[in-house]
C-alpha cells in the first residue's frame, strides 16, 4: 500500500510538470495560433540560466527564482513573440513549424554553446534532502512543492482569463482579432503577454524537473512532447482537459516504472514513450477537423522545370560528382558524400512539403528504418535490401500518418515527432536492432553486375541517384498527382469540394515521402558502411527539415544545397569544436529568418539570376494578396 | 421531389443563430436566387449543403439521399460544386491546371470514362478561357479568376452549382457573359442556386428567390413578388440603406 502511495504520489509529481508545461503551449496555441515547438527548448535554457545563478554563483534560491522566472522567461517570451511570431500571422502551418523548430535548434544550440554538454551539471532540489510523511509515504519537500506550483498555476491562470480584463481579451484574440482590436483591446499587446506568460510556464516546469531527470539539453527539449500529449487531451484549448492529460500521463509512467516488469529487454523503450503513446490514442479518438478556407500568405510557388531541364541538370550532376571525385581526397569524398546523401533525405521532403505543404519532423527516422533493412537484407550489396528499405518505410509512414490524416497539417507534423522520439527509445537504442552498444555493417549496393566499393564510385553513385531520384519528383510535380498535390497546398477547402479525398491524397504523398527517405538512409548507410543508434534520431531530422527549406523545399536545387550545407556545417563544427552545438546554432538563426522570407535561398539565387539574365526565363511573379472587402458578415450579425 | 431540399437548417456559433429554420429547395433546369444583407447566414448555408460546416440541426436532402453524415468530398462526387465567395482558386496552376485537376479528379473515382484533357478544352471554352489558359490564375484579375472557379466547378460534371457572389468584381462585359452561360447551364438540366449582391443580376436571371435576413428566411417567391415585399425592403433598408 505503502509503495502504491509512492508511486501515486510520483506520478501527480510528474503530473504537475507537464501540467505546467502544458498549459503553457495551450496559453500561447490558443491566443496566437502558433504552436510553440521550442516551448520545451525554453524551459531547457531558462532551467541552466537557473543553475547558472543558483548553483555556479551561489545566488540565494528566492532570488534565482525571480530573475529566472518572472524577469528572463518573460522577457525572452515577449521577444519571441514581439521578433518572430508576430511576422507568421496569415503564414503558412509549415512556414510557421519550421520557424518555431528553427527557435527549438537555435536554443538547443546556444545551450550547448554556453553549458557544454560535456561537462556534468547538477540541479539540486528543492530543501534537499527534507521529507516528511504522509501516511507512511516519504514525500520530499521538492515534491510538495511541485505539487503546489502545479495548483498555484492553475488557480492562476483560472482567475486571469476569467477574471482579468487582460485575460478576457486573450481568449477573444484567437477568435477574432480583428473585432478585438475594434472593441478597443489592442491584440499585439495581448499575444505578447501570452508568449511571456507561456516562457515563464516553459521555465517554471524546466526547474522543477531537472531536478527529477537530470540537467540535459536533450531531455529537457523533449519535454515538449511530453506536453503536447498532455495538452492534445484538451484539444489544444481546454485547460481543465490539459491537467487530465498531464495527471494521466504523470501517473502512467509512474505506475509503469513501479508496477510493469517486462522481462525481455526488447520493451527496454516503452516507459519514455509513454506520451507518445498516449498522444496517438488521443489522435485516433479526435473527431475530424473542420476545413476551414485559408489564405497564404508571401509563399512562392516556383516553375516547374521541363523535363529537359531537369535532365541536362541530373547529367551535369553526375558529370561534375565524376569529375570532382578524382580532385578531392578520401576524407573528403566522405564528407561531400555525405552532403549528396543528407540532399537525398531532404529531397524526399520537396514533394511532401513544397508541394503538398505537409510537414515531417522523422525523416532521419525513415531513413534509419532505410539504414536498418538494408543492413539486414541487403548483404553484400543486394539491390533486395534498397526495395525493402523504401516499402519498410513507406508502411510505417502509412501507420503514423493515418491517425493523424484527418486532423489538420499541424497534428501530423506533431505527430511525426512523437513518433521520431518514440523511435529513438524503441528501436534506435535497443540491443536488439542494432546490437549490444554496436552497429549494424550496412554493404554499398552492387546492381548490374557493378559493385560501388570504393569511395570513388560510390560517390558518383549517390550523384546519380539524386540526379535520378529529382528527376522523379519532378516527372511527378508535372503529373497528375503533382497537381493535385499543389492544389491541395493552395486550398484545401476547394479540393475537397471538388470531390477530393485530402486524407488519400496526404497518405500517398506522406508514403512517397518516407519511401524515398528510407531509400536514401539505405544508401547513406552504405557510404558509412555502417549504422548506429545515434545516427538517425529525432534531432537530426530538425536540421535536415530547416536547411531542405533554407535551401529551398519546392526545388531539387534546394535539397542540394541543404544537403551539402548540412555536411559542411559537420566539418565547420568539427573545425571550432569549442562551440558547441555549432550547426544547431546556425541552422537556427538561418531558419527563423524563414519568417521574414518563406522561399529560401535557391528561390534568392534564382532570383538574382534573372536579374542578371532576364532573357533567360520570365519572371515567377509573387503570389499577390487578392483584395477582398473586408469579412464583415459577423460583426453586422452580432451588431443586430 | 426538387433536386435539392434544406429542412429547417439551424446553425449556431457560439451565442450567435447564423441559420435559423431554415427551408430551401431548387430544381434541375432552373436558376434560384438566395439574397440578403451582410451577415444574413447565404455562404453559411452553402458551407451547410457543401459539407463544410456542420448544421446544429435540419436535413438537407440531395437526389432523394440525406447528406448529414456525408464529407464534403463525398457530397461532391454525388454531384454538389460550388464557387466561394472568397476565391479559392489553385493560385500556383494556371486557368488550364485548374480546371484539369477537377476534371481529373472525376476522373479517378467516376465510373464513366472522362477524358480529363478533352473535358478541359471544352470547358475553356465554354467559360471562355481559350486565350488565358496557359496564365497563371494568381496574376488574374478577379473576374477572370471567378470564371476559373466556375470553369472548375463545371469539370466535376456537377448536377448542382452553387455560386457565391458569381458576379462581385466583375466587369459590366463580364456580368452579361456570366449571366449568358449560366442561362446556357441551367437551359441544359443544371441546377443553380445562386447568392448576390447585385440584384439586378438576380432579379434578371431568377426563376425564384430566397431572402435571408439574420439567419431567417425572410421571403419566398418570384422576382417579382420578391421585390414588393415590405419584408425585404424593411430588411435592406434597414441594415444596409441600400440595396446594393
Amino acid at each position: 500500500m505503502t509503495a502504491f502511495l509512492t508511486f501515486t504520489i510520483f506520478g501527480i509529481v510528474t503530473g504537475a510538470i507537464y501540467a505546467v508545461a502544458a498549459t503553457g503551449l495551450v496559453v500561447t496555441y490558443s491566443t496566437s495560433g502558433i504552436f510553440n515547438i521550442a516551448h520545451g527548448a525554453i524551459g531547457m535554457v531558462m532551467a541552466f540560466l537557473y543553475w547558472e545563478l543558483r548553483v555556479n554563483h551561489h545566488w540565494p534560491t528566492p532570488i534565482a527564482i525571480i530573475v529566472v522566472v518572472f524577469i528572463a522567461a518573460p522577457l525572452l517570451g515577449a521577444v519571441i513573440e514581439r521578433t518572430l511570431m508576430r511576422r507568421l500571422r496569415g503564414a503558412s502551418v509549415a512556414q510557421s513549424l519550421v520557424v518555431t523548430v528553427g527557435l527549438l535548434v537555435l536554443l538547443l544550440g546556444l545551450g550547448e554553446a554556453i553549458w557544454k554538454p560535456t561537462t556534468a551539471r547538477e540541479l539540486p532540489p528543492f530543501f534537499d534532502p527534507k521529507k516528511f510523511k504522509v501516511f507512511g509515504a516519504f514525500v520530499s519537500w521538492h515534491n510538495a512543492i511541485t505539487i503546489l506550483v502545479g495548483i498555484a498555476v492553475a488557480v492562476f491562470l483560472w482567475f486571469l482569463l476569467s477574471r482579468t480584463r487582460i485575460g478576457i481579451a486573450m481568449r477573444a484574440v484567437v477568435d477574432d482579432r480583428n473585432l478585438l482590436s475594434l472593441n478597443g483591446a489592442r491584440p499585439d499587446r495581448v499575444s505578447m503577454l501570452a508568449w511571456a506568460i507561456g516562457a515563464s510556464l516553459a521555465a517554471v516546469a524546466g526547474i522543477l524537473l531537472a531536478p527529477l531527470l537530470q540537467l540535459n539539453h536533450i531531455v529537457l527539449t523533449l519535454l515538449v512532447v511530453n506536453a503536447y500529449a498532455a495538452a492534445m487531451v484538451g484539444r489544444l484549448r481546454s485547460l481543465p482537459l490539459t491537467y487530465v492529460g498531464a495527471l494521466i500521463l504523470g501517473l502512467a509512467q509512474s505506475y509503469y516504472v513501479g508496477y510493469v516488469h517486462l522481462q525481455s529487454t526488447w520493451w527496454i523503450g516503452l516507459g519514455p514513450s509513454i506520451p507518445t503513446i498516449l498522444l496517438f490514442a488521443v489522435l485516433l479518438l479526435l473527431p475530424e477537423s473542420r476545413l476551414r478556407a485559408a489564405r497564404l500568405a508571401g509563399a512562392v510557388a516556383p516553375r516547374v522545370p521541363s523535363r529537359r531541364m531537369s535532365a541536362t541538370g541530373a547529367v551535369t550532376l553526375v558529370v561534375v560528382a565524376l569529375v570532382v571525385s578524382r580532385f578531392l581526397g578520401s576524407g573528403d569524398i566522405i564528407r561531400v558524400g555525405q552532403g549528396l546523401a543528407f540532399a537525398l533525405i531532404m529531397l524526399s521532403l520537396v514533394p511532401l512539403t513544397g508541394y503538398g505543404g505537409q510537414v515531417s519532423l522523422c525523416q532521419m527516422t525513415f531513413a534509419g528504418l532505410g539504414a536498418f533493412a538494408m543492413a539486414k537484407l541487403g548483404v553484400n550489396g543486394s539491390i533486395v535490401g534498397l526495395i525493402v528499405a523504401a516499402a519498410l518505410a513507406a508502411g510505417v509512414g502509412a501507420l503514423i500518418a493515418l491517425p493523424a490524416l484527418r486532423l489538420q497539417g499541424l497534428y501530423l507534423a506533431l505527430s511525426t515527432m512523437a513518433f521520431a522520439a518514440l523511435m529513438d527509445f524503441m528501436f534506435f537504442t535497443n540491443q536488439h536492432v542494432f546490437g549490444n552498444g554496436g552497429t549494424l555493417a550496412v554493404a554499398r549496393l552492387k546492381i548490374f553486375g557493378l559493385h560501388f566499393t570504393s569511395e570513388r564510385s560510390y560517390f558518383v553513385l549517390l550523384a546519380a541517384a539524386f540526379g535520378g531520384l529529382s528527376m522523379l519528383v519532378m516527372w511527378m510535380r508535372r503529373g497528375q498527382f503533382g497537381r493535385r498535390l499543389a492544389a491541395m497546398r493552395d486550398s484545401q477547402v476547394a479540393c475537397a469540394t471538388l470531390g477530393m479525398s485530402l486524407a488519400r491524397t496526404k497518405l500517398m504523398v506522406f508514403m512517397f515521402s518516407a519511401a524515398m527517405a528510407g531509400l536514401a538512409g539505405a544508401l547513406y548507410g552504405g557510404l558509412k558502411g555502417s549504422a548506429g543508434p545515434i545516427d538517425f534520431q529525432m534531432f537530426q531530422s530538425l536540421p535536415i527539415l530547416l536547411l531542405a527549406v533554407l535551401g529551398g523545399i519546392t526545388t531539387a536545387s534546394g535539397a542540394l544545397i541543404g544537403g551539402l550545407a548540412f555536411s559542411f556545417l559537420g566539418v565547420l563544427q568539427a573545425h571550432f569544436p569549442s562551440i558547441g552545438g555549432l550547426t544547431y546554432l546556425l541552422t537556427g538563426l538561418g531558419a527563423i529568418s524563414i519568417g521574414r522570407n518563406p522561399n529560401g535561398l535557391s528561390f534568392a539565387i534564382s532570383q538574382r539570376f534573372r536579374q542578371l539574365f532576364p532573357r533567360f526565363s520570365p519572371a515567377t511573379t509573387a503570389r499577390p494578396e487578392p483584395v477582398f472587402e473586408e469579412e464583415v458578415e459577423r460583426v453586422a450579425a452580432s451588431a443586430g | 421531389m426538387p433536386l435539392l431540399q434544406v429542412d429547417s437548417v439551424g446553425v449556431r456559433f457560439g451565442g450567435l443563430l447564423a441559420l435559423q429554420d431554415v427551408n430551401l429547395e431548387a430544381d434541375e433546369g432552373s436558376i434560384t436566387g438566395l439574397i440578403g444583407p451582410n451577415g444574413a447566414g447565404k455562404t453559411t448555408l452553402f458551407n451547410v449543403i457543401t459539407g463544410l460546416q456542420e448544421p446544429t440541426g435540419g436535413r438537407v436532402t440531395f437526389d432523394d439521399a440525406e447528406l448529414q453524415k456525408e464529407k464534403p468530398h463525398q457530397r461532391a462526387r454525388r454531384g454538389i460544386a460550388r464557387t466561394f465567395q472568397r476565391l479559392e482558386v489553385f493560385g500556383s496552376l494556371t486557368a488550364r491546371e485548374n480546371i484539369l485537376v477537377a476534371a481529373e479528379i472525376r476522373s479517378g473515382w467516376s465510373k464513366d470514362k472522362v477524358d480529363a484533357r478533352a473535358v478541359t478544352d471544352e470547358i475553356l471554352d465554354t467559360v471562355g478561357l481559350e486565350r488565358q489558359a496557359d496564365q497563371r490564375v494568381d496574376t488574374m484579375p478577379t473576374g477572370l479568376a471567378r470564371l476559373v472557379e466556375l470553369g472548375r466547378a463545371l469539370a466535376t460534371a456537377p448536377r448542382l452549382l452553387l455560386l457565391d457572389e458569381a458576379s462581385s468584381g466583375l466587369t459590366s462585359t463580364e456580368t452579361d457573359f456570366m449571366a449568358g452561360l449560366l442561362r446556357r447551364l441551367s437551359a441544359a438540366g443544371l441546377a443553380v442556386l445562386l447568392v448576390e449582391h447585385d440584384i439586378e443580376f438576380v432579379m434578371s436571371l431568377c426563376t425564384k428567390i430566397h431572402v435571408l435576413d439574420f439567419g431567417r428566411l425572410i421571403a419566398v417567391g418570384k422576382p417579382k413578388e420578391i421585390q414588393k415585399n415590405e419584408a425585404v425592403q424593411a430588411a435592406y433598408l434597414g441594415s444596409e440603406g441600400d440595396a446594393a
